[in-house]
């Protein structure tokens, strides 16, 4: 019986303690050199876009291709798309989050049993290229509407039974 | 849980482990850390070398991605949880999640998480969340079957005294569902009520 009894004690961490200490950096100026630094590494985001890009083409098997015992492609390009959509959204580029979120809608569909279409997966990541592009880095949002409507699209055309986890085009721009 | 508190934390001097398989969302994240002026920030991109860092090194708050390879974030949290002998089995654990479906966010509390930050992360979010746990004491609960900081809600009421309860049961890893919740409704779920 006693063993089933739980304990309940304080714990007062170095981390608690050395937070609450007074000095330290204001919240606002916090945020504003976070912020900063956050702009420093965003050149660095295109060299990334364009590793996870390569890697991602080597990786993409052709329709006929496809085991369903073995999806580790599937896994990885799960994985990939994931990836894209986090460091996207919290780099501002909104036509890549977009893209990355369309492939991981694609993975999901397929995992549910869904067809995999080869040409539809080639179709983003040609869309991924463009997003890498300098002259797509700093588009406002309005200019990438039409591409991104085509994109959506496509893939309701083939998932259409994914329309509500799509993203409207117009909520992604606006991120 | 206030999360938009005025109170400002003081960084300076803690070890933060940043463990993330995604180097870019690694430098992200400590990017961010170093904007707040945290003291030391030590990377790893996965779960064995993140446990080996806090044998070697006294690390103060960690931050680990839910994907780590090659287990995940919530069996590292576990691990953590259930080592007995170590140092570190009551260090603050924020984990980093894309997967916000609120099975997901309870397998992260029920592994010992302290708190969930959803992905992508903002400067803001990663502050507030920071000023909370330094800020709000928890109590640890020792179980037979948990080792964490104390996960009743304020919606499931308090058992009459400490003793073995419902959620205290193992935690089964099955596949996620559910539906996706906000940061707000993250919140809520590890939302503490020690004043009655």
């Amino acid at each position: 019986m006693g063993s089933l009894l739980a304990r309940e004690f304080d714990v007062d961490t170095r981390f608690q303690k050395m937070a609450s200490r007074p000095g330290g950096l204001s919240r606002r100026q916090a945020l504003k050199n976070a912020e900063v630094n956050i702009e420093k590494i965003k050149p660095y985001f295109i060299d990334w876009l364009d590793a996870e890009i390569a890697r991602l083409s080597h990786l993409i098997p052709d329709a006929a291709g496809i085991r369903r015992s073995d999806l580790s492609w599937l896994d990885a390009l799960e994985g990939a798309s994931i990836r894209m959509v986090d460091v996207a959204a919290t780099m501002n580029h909104p036509l890549a989050n977009l893209v990355a979120h369309h492939l991981h809608i694609i993975c999901e569909a397929v995992r549910r049993g869904a067809p995999y279409y080869d040409d539809i997966v080639t179709c983003h990541l040609d869309a991924l290229w463009l997003c890498r592009q300098a002259c797509y880095c700093d588009v406002t949002p309005e200019s990438v509407s039409k591409l991104g409507v085509d994109l959506r699209r496509v893939l309701l055309l083939k998932y259409p039974q994914f329309a509500s986890e799509v993203i409207p085009v117009q909520a992604v721009l606006v991120i | 849980m206030t999360m938009n508190r005025s109170h400002n934390i003081n960084l300076q001097g803690l070890t933060f482990l940043v463990s993330d398989a995604n180097s870019f969302s690694s430098s992200l994240c400590q990017s961010i850390l170093r904007g707040f002026e945290a003291g030391k920030i030590l990377e790893v991109h996965n779960g064995v070398d993140a446990l080996k860092a806090l044998q070697q090194t006294r690390i103060d708050l960690l931050l680990c991605d839910s994907r780590l390879p090659p287990f995940n974030g919530f069996e590292l949290t576990r691990r953590i949880r259930k080592s007995e002998a170590s140092d570190y089995r009551t260090i603050p654990i924020v984990v980093l999640t894309n997967d916000t479906r609120i099975t997901t966010i309870g397998r992260a509390r029920d592994c010992g998480a302290n708190i969930v930050i959803a992905k992508p992360m903002s400067p803001k979010i990663l502050y507030d969340r920071l000023t909370w746990v330094a800020q709000t004491p928890r109590k640890f609960i020792d179980a037979p079957s948990y080792f964490g900081p104390d996960r009743r809600f304020k919606i499931e009421g308090f058992p009459g005294g400490v003793g073995r309860r419902k959620s205290d049961l193992v935690t089964e890893i099955s596949e996620d569902a559910g539906p996706a919740l906000d940061q707000g409704e993250i919140d809520s779920l590890f939302n503490v009520v020690r004043s009655g």
